[in-house]
């Protein structure tokens, strides 16, 4: 081999070395990659950019502004869900204009805006299920820390779907999954409003209610703790939905009932003369007002058995309880339908099977709720043949929902 | 203990009967090179016709006695000159002989191969040699760190000073299956089961020459070398005398993304003297001191016991991020599951709300990384001596300890640190050319050495406990949840509950940390701490004796035998030797018969070789080989072998809580008892995950010894003038009873329902979860085989002038893994490597320079610690020298990966960079 070739080869081998090395260099080391977490929907728009923008949406902006939440809502590294009434809305709750809320105390204000907004989840009406009553999320109206935590408590909202709409509590959805960068917006009919009684100030301060009271009180007598249906009705952290016969229907249950019970006592055929005896029995039983209720004229375990039908009740596992908060437009539209009651508790459904309840709707609003129960009065009538009507629907307190309803339901 | 107290009483007895052998002539002279006059050392005397000789001394001077009549002839040799005779006529002549410096290739003289001397050019298998003149010119910082350098070879860096090299195949951290006998002594430690070679062994001015068999070898040396085997040998005292040192100082961690820029130091010590024709000793010692390199891989690792893959997510995008250099964060709880729910049954108005998280929730402790956690400072610091008593002209009695302490950290199941490791090797051998009787112990102590990852998830829990209701999951879910309710995003919510329970957590480098870190790193794993006890020592008896002289006329024979016994010693934090040590006995004995036909133009060889442990049915394990000469200097080999490899100590008796409730356990039958095998049945965790039908309970099959059989063919020859040396080789394995873990979940009530979860992350959970059951990784073998194959080229060519110029390229690829089977072959499919060197150049030949060049592909890498890709990646070492002959001073300046590109070879391993150094060495030979 010649001294050329071989320098040549060198020569060669020294260049390949240094174009390799030079040319390629090792990879960098792969750093950890971070996951990246896109919006909640892909829009450039945040929820609090569309509130400030959108005209329709401009008392509910006011009302944001007013309590501070509107920075909250422009953050995307939050998620929220708002039930959120616009203008017209407003209107139709009897807030006519932005102006309105600047005269309104802030609590209301505050109630109004934060009980319209479920924090952290994106709650489309696709996740809402179809199920009796409801599913309950907290707000953003914080009222407390869960006890023995550092968990805020907040208060409930109750959203639900059927094949005819969707609602918050019962307040429907007028216009669904509005969505934007950092959640959805659920355009609503009317304000939902944030309860601020439990059910046991609420009724007992209704004036129509004063037989009620004393029903409860008699039916309680002899219970303890929250065997006690006045117990429940105070008892914030649980869901009720209580039928509450307003005092007419008591006292047209009360005249009959002493009015059957002079009647009673006399020979069959009745003369006009007992009628009338009967009728002034009557009267004065009503005339003896809501004490009558305490009076021996009835007992405890009948009071305490229509009582208990009043209040819906199911079986979770743990026995028949009142663990639901149904809203008008949670019940079934077609006739027929059964809701197991506190009754069950200690009568099996299949003897006893509940209340029948159907709703009536005009457009996404319920327009007539009517309840239907075993027994009749006078005695004696065919099962579920007398109708009750709800004369006032949907009163929304912080442990449960009550409808007035203008006859006493019996459970047998 | 016995039987080795008995074999020194009876070799120190022979020593006191053997009677002292009468000298008449002296000779003495001088060696020198003939082109620059300087003494060369360490060359062979030999009187012609006899076996009488002497080497010469550190200036190149001999002087011996015999009796024997003048006219003698005398032939002086050594590597890298030509050989030369002279006669001698009388006693007064004072003898200069000057060797012509000749770089002829190829004309080594191996022993490895054979157990007996001969050329490298007819090995009968393809061997490798690196000599201590290859050591005084390479650029590497350390004598170990060449072996990388070899054709066909992978090295597995675990940091700076532990490195694990392998052949053909399934290299590791720790890598145990190759062999390396330093002088004659197995340096596998008995109970942390890997090599210590680079951080206990013989220091680099000792060493005298490297001898690698790729590929299986327990034909000839045991159990254990199914991809090869290692043989280091030391220096001589009698033909290696003198002082000698070595200084190098450096500079690493330049650039380094995790370090800042550090020292390197390296001193090297070796002292010998022949006393007499009958007696040297020699004294040597090694002190490496340095910043380590540092392991920071932060990617985010999907574990499961030792399973696993890289995934996306960083610390504050998953919040069960388990980076895989990051520590502390294997501890993981679904929080869904284990604090959300239970707090929704508590706060029923809740629970739809906790019902629309996530299915689970799991989220990782905060961890800390690899150079938070672990000393930084590598020491390493090897202490040999060793005494030499000629009982006969060629009979020597030699004493020898070889002993070495330091820091390094070394990737097992996890990453540890092995502080104030101290292992010694002492041995006593008598050696004769024809046979050879030795005895040694590995006395190992793991010192302060501790789990890593243990260890910081213990910090984590002594600092605050993950469970209770002021535990840190308790905290952060409850601050998970309260920033949910204020409109947080899920990641921003795990974010803001992470911040909160991790208030008050210790800084990294803090005091508060060092306290509670050092704290725990003491305790004893058994005792809930990060400390693993480890006083596991090994003894062996060998010996081997050379027939030929007996059967030289029907053929060469040579006879061996060894016992081994294994004591394990861990207290119970390796082990499970709570109640007290376990031995374990291994004994084996080989044969080996060669002969030449044709001419001396074919050589046939056949060995063969039984062992038999405790533990494991006997083996009995062949080879055949044949060497044919083609041509002069020309020769192909053919060999076939067999080698098969025991399970480790660790294999065999391990006991060891790890990550995630996963326990290893050895393989023994006695594991069916502790572990109640009978009435609390084992499932396969595979059938779990995988969630196909109800899991069988299923019994693990008996642990056998793991087997290959490979095929070799190759050629070595000489050729353009001798200037070419040309190695290729080609070779086929078969791999059976492959040795891997399996893993089996055992329920605590023994009802495997408990797992049946419908989502494979709640399965997953269920397994990870202490309460439920355990998680048992049992060492097992694989039904199906697996085959390799492979080639590799080598070419070297001798330009005039020294110069040197040398290529290689090689190949292993792996075949027919059955699915499931993680085969660990972390070997690249492709690399290639080329260098140019020269040993004396320019006026005087003082000056010296090596640059190489290597590259290889990437690879898949799979170990119980974790699992991905390693790109592929190049490195440039070179290095300049310069010699003061009249001194006898050698000056280098060199670099390892010259160009600082920093690379890994192992994942999570450490990253290496570029080291530069200069060292000044004296009496370099």
């Amino acid at each position: 081999m010649n001294i050329k070739l071989i320098k040549d080869v060198k020569s060669l081998f020294l260049i390949a070395i240094v174009i390799a090395a030079v040319s390629s260099c090792n990879k960098p080391f792969p750093d950890a990659v971070p996951i990246p977490y896109p919006d909640a929907n892909s829009s450039n728009v945040t929820l609090g950019d569309v509130i400030s923008t959108d005209t329709s949406y401009s008392i509910f902006k006011a009302a944001a502004t007013r309590v501070g939440a509107l920075s909250m809502l422009l953050d995307s590294s939050k998620v929220f869900t708002i039930f959120l009434p616009n203008n017209a809305a407003f209107r139709a709750s009897g807030i006519a204009s932005a102006a309105v809320i600047g005269v309104l105390p802030i609590t209301s204000v505050g109630g109004i805006v934060n009980y319209s907004i479920i924090p952290g989840q994106q709650l489309l009406t696709s996740a809402i299920p179809t199920t009796f009553p409801n599913i309950q999320l907290p707000t953003a109206l914080t009222i407390g820390v869960l006890p023995g935590t550092t968990v805020p408590l907040k208060m409930s909202i109750f959203p639900s779907k059927r094949s005819n709409g969707a609602w918050a509590n019962n307040i429907p959805i007028v216009s669904p999954d509005n969505k934007y960068r950092n959640g959805v917006i659920h355009v609503m009919a009317a304000i939902v409003s944030p309860p601020s009684q439990v059910l046991k100030d609420a009724m007992y301060s209704n004036p129509n209610l004063t037989y009620f009271k004393e029903a409860i009180k008699r039916a309680d007598s002899g219970a303890t703790g929250l065997n006690k249906l006045d117990s429940l009705l105070g008892y914030a952290v649980t869901n009720m939905t209580v039928l509450a016969p307003n005092d007419a229907a008591f006292k047209t249950l009360i005249f009959g009932l002493a009015f059957q019970g002079y009647l009673s006592t006399r020979p069959t055929p009745y003369n006009a003369m007992d009628t009338a005896v009967a009728t002034a029995y009557g009267n004065g039983a009503v005339a003896a007002g809501p004490a009558f209720l305490s009076t021996n004229n009835v007992t405890t375990a009948m009071i305490k058995g229509v009582m208990a039908y009043h209040f819906l009740a199911t079986n979770q596992g743990l026995g028949y309880q009142p663990n639901i908060r149904a809203f008008s437009n949670n019940f079934a539209t077609t006739p027929g339908v059964f809701y197991t009651t506190l009754v069950n508790s200690s009568v099996p459904a299949t003897l006893q099977p509940g209340v029948m309840i159907q709703a009536t709707f005009t457009g996404p609003f319920v327009s007539t709720l009517t309840f239907k129960g075993a027994g009749t009065f006078p005695p004696g009538g065919a099962p579920y043949s007398q109708t009750a009507t709800a004369v006032s629907k949907d009163n929304n307190a912080v442990n449960g929902v009550f409808h007035i309803i203008d006859k006493v339901l019996l459970p047998q | 203990m016995r039987k080795i107290s008995r074999l020194i009483f009876g070799l120190l007895a022979m020593l006191f009967s053997v009677a002292a052998f009468s000298q008449n002539n002296a000779i003495h002279g001088k060696v020198v090179n003939s082109s620059t006059g300087e003494g060369i050392p360490a060359v062979s005397i030999t009187v012609v016709g006899s076996g009488t000789g002497t080497y010469t001394n550190d200036r190149g001077e001999f002087s011996f006695s015999l009796n024997q009549k003048f006219p003698i002839t005398i032939q002086a040799s050594s590597i890298g000159y030509n050989l030369k005779e002279v006669v001698v006529n009388n006693e007064s002549d004072y003898v200069t002989i000057s060797l012509v410096p000749a770089n002829v290739l190829g004309q080594e003289v191996v022993i490895s191969a054979t157990r007996t001397p001969s050329r490298i050019l007819e090995s009968p298998v393809t061997i490798e040699r690196i000599s201590a003149a290859n050591i005084r010119n390479t650029a590497a910082v350390s004598y170990y760190d060449m072996i990388g350098k070899l054709k066909g070879v992978d090295v597995v860096n675990s940091s700076l000073t532990f490195a694990t090299p392998s052949t053909r195949g399934f290299n590791g951290s720790g890598n145990l299956r190759l062999n390396q006998i330093v002088d004659g002594m197995d340096n596998q430690a008995p109970g942390l089961n890997f090599s210590v070679g680079s951080v206990i062994g013989i220091t680099e001015l000792d060493v005298e020459s490297i001898e690698l068999l790729p590929g299986a070898s327990s034909a000839l040396y045991g159990p254990g070398g199914m991809n090869g085997a290692l043989i280091i040998n030391s220096k001589d005292p009698f033909k290696y005398q003198g002082l000698s040192f070595q200084v190098k100082t450096g500079i690493m961690n330049i650039d380094n993304r995790s370090n800042a820029a550090s020292p390197y130091y390296n001193w090297n010590l070796r002292w010998a003297q022949k006393i007499s024709e009958k007696f040297a000793y020699k004294l040597t010692g090694e002190l490496v001191q340095a910043k380590d390199w540092v392991a920071d891989d932060y990617r985010n690792y999907d574990r499961l016991g030792t399973t696993g893959g890289i995934k996306a997510g960083t610390r504050e995008t998953d919040p069960n991020y388990d980076g895989i250099n990051v520590y502390g964060d294997e501890t993981t709880v679904d929080i869904k599951s284990n604090v959300l729910n239970p707090l929704a049954q508590q706060a029923p108005f809740y629970a739809p709300y906790v019902n629309a998280l996530p299915s689970s929730i799991p989220v990782s402790r905060t961890g800390y990384q690899e150079n938070q956690v672990l000393n930084p400072n590598t020491v390493n610091a090897k202490l040999s001596g060793e005494l030499s008593y000629k009982i006969t002209p060629s009979t020597s009695l030699n004493a020898a300890g070889y002993f070495g302490t330091g820091n390094t950290v070394y990737t097992g199941s996890d990453r540890y640190s092995l502080l104030n490791l101290k292992i010694g090797q002492y041995k006593l051998e008598l050696i004769n050319p024809n046979w050879f009787l030795r005895a040694y112990t590995t006395q190992e102590d793991a010192g302060e050495s501790y789990n890593a990852t243990v260890t910081t998830r213990l910090v984590n829990e002594k600092w605050k406990p993950s469970g209770g209701t002021t535990g840190w999951y308790y905290q952060y879910s409850l601050a998970f949840l309260s920033s949910k309710l204020g409109g947080a995003t899920d990641i921003a919510a795990h974010q803001a509950a992470r911040a909160i329970a991790d208030q008050g957590r210790p800084a990294p480098g803090s005091q508060e940390f060092k306290n509670l870190f050092d704290q725990v790193r003491g305790i004893p794993i058994s005792k809930g701490g990060g400390l693993f006890v480890d006083k596991t020592n090994l003894y062996n008896v060998e010996g081997q004796y050379n027939l030929s002289k007996y059967t030289g006329e029907f053929a060469d024979i040579i006879i061996g035998a060894n016992y081994k016994k294994y004591v394990l010693n861990s207290e119970g934090t390796l082990f499970a030797d709570s109640t007290g040590t376990i031995p374990i006995n291994e004994y084996g004995a080989y044969i080996q018969a060669s002969k030449k036909f044709a001419n001396d133009k074919l050589k046939l060889i056949a060995s063969a070789r039984y062992d038999k442990n405790d533990n494991f049915d006997g083996r009995f394990t062949p080879r055949l080989s044949a060497v044919i000469t083609v041509a002069e200097d020309n020769n192909i080999r053919l060999s076939y072998q067999q080698a098969y490899r025991f399970g480790s100590t660790q294999q065999q008796w391990i006991n060891l809580k790890v990550a995630d409730n996963v326990t290893l356990i050895g393989g023994v039958p006695a594991f069916k008892d502790f572990y109640h095998f009978d009435t609390k049945p084992l499932f396969s965790v595979e059938d779990i995950l995988s969630g196909s039908a109800t899991p069988q309970a299923v019994t693990p099959p008996k642990f056998k010894a793991e087997t290959v059989n490979s095929f070799e063919g190759g050629y070595k020859g000489l050729l353009m003038q001798k200037r070419l040396l040309v190695d290729l080789y080609g070779y086929y394995g078969e791999y059976k009873d492959f040795i891997t873990r399996r893993q089996y979940a055992q329920p605590t009530n023994g009802d495997p329902s408990v797992y049946s979860s419908a989502t494979k992350e709640g399965r997953t959970a269920n397994l990870k979860n202490s309460s439920v059951g355990r998680v048992l990784s049992i060492p097992s073998n694989v039904q199906d085989g697996v085959t390799t194959y492979g080639f590799g080229l080598g070419i070297t060519y001798s330009l005039p002038n020294n110069f040197i110029i040398a290529a290689q390229g090689s190949s292993d690829r792996l075949n027919g893994v059955p699915s499931g089977f993680v085969a660990s072959f972390n070997t690249p499919k492709y690399r290639a490597g080329a260098s140019l060197s020269n040993t004396g150049f320019g006026d005087q030949k003082r000056w010296g320079f090596n640059v190489g060049y290597r590259w290889q592909d990437e690879v898949i890498y799979q170990s119980d610690f974790a699992t991905g890709t390693i790109p592929a990646y190049q490195t440039v070492d070179g290095q300049v020298s310069y010699k003061l002959p009249a001194q006898k001073v050698l000056l280098k300046l060199g670099a390892t990966n010259l160009l600082n590109q920093y690379y890994r070879n192992g994942f999570g391993n450490s990253s290496i960079g570029g080291l530069y150094y200069f060292s000044i060495g004296y009496n370099l030979y």
